[in-house]
């Protein structure tokens, strides 16, 4: 279920805003490229961590698993607020 | 981007931030527990994430890009407003209807979305044409 709504439909709609919403200066059309990757990795990482992590928890709950999903959660959370302020100043009247 | 639309688009990007971040919450809880009272978010992540970001971010996103009336007009803005405002009053009812255990909200907030779904697509269906280089 989230690795569809948040590993497509989410990451698409990220990637195309990054691509398409208007232009934050001449100089920096896309806001910050290193704040774009890190959104990328951040969200992948943890998408990737939850997927490995529920499917763990559910065979034998415990510390470890209990532990990748926390991470996991954090670095959602972390990528979401990434790509928030990257593309807050994108949405713009010109 | 129309003003409208900038305002439209930005709430959607609260409600993604705000909408992660309690399913955060939850995640990290189901992981390593912080306090069952946690999962009573869950209405209102679900609610913030489908409504207040994906739909909402649709509708911003159109109201801004479909085709125009006569050169620059986009139609009847009031109804498309009147729709972003029924749409995050519908995603608070059900989601902090569902939170507090409400009912009544939660099924005034569907009704909310309801209507929010139909004045938004009355405003955009005369919107939906091929697009002409003439003044109509
Ligand atoms: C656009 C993004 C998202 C959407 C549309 C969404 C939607 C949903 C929906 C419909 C449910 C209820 C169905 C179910 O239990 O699976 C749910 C549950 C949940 N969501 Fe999300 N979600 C999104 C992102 C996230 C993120 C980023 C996190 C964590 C960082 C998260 C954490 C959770 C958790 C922990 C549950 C409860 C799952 C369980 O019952 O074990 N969600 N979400």
């Amino acid at each position: 279920m989230h690795l569809l709504t948040v590993g497509w439909l989410t990451q698409l709609i990220i990637g195309v805003a990054y691509w398409m919403f208007p232009k934050y200066s001449k100089a920096r059309p896309r806001g910050s490229e290193r704040l774009g990757w890190a959104t990328y990795a951040l969200l992948n990482l943890g998408l990737a961590l939850r997927a490995a992590g529920e499917p763990l928890m559910a065979a034998q709950p415990g510390a470890n698993a209990g532990w990748l999903l926390a991470a996991s959660a954090v670095l959602q959370m972390l990528a979401a607020w990434a790509f928030v302020a990257n593309t807050w100043a994108r949405v713009k009247s010109r | 981007m129309p003003r409208f639309a900038v305002w439209t688009v930005r709430a959607a990007l609260l409600h993604l931030g705000v909408g992660f971040t309690l399913g955060a919450l939850i995640l990290f809880h189901k992981g390593a527990p912080l306090d069952p009272a946690l999962w009573r978010l869950l209405p209102l992540h679900v609610e913030m994430l489908l409504a207040g970001w994906m739909a909402q971010l649709a509708m911003g996103v159109a109201f801004w890009i479909l085709p125009r009336f006569r050169g620059t007009e986009r139609g009847n803005v009031r109804l498309a407003a009147l729709a972003v405002v029924t749409l995050n009053v519908g995603v608070l009812g059900v989601g902090v209807g569902g939170l507090a255990g409400w009912d009544a909200a939660v099924l005034l907030g569907r009704v909310a979305e309801l209507l929010a779904a139909g004045m938004f697509a009355a405003h955009a269906w005369p919107r939906v044409k091929p697009v002409s280089t003439s003044t109509q």
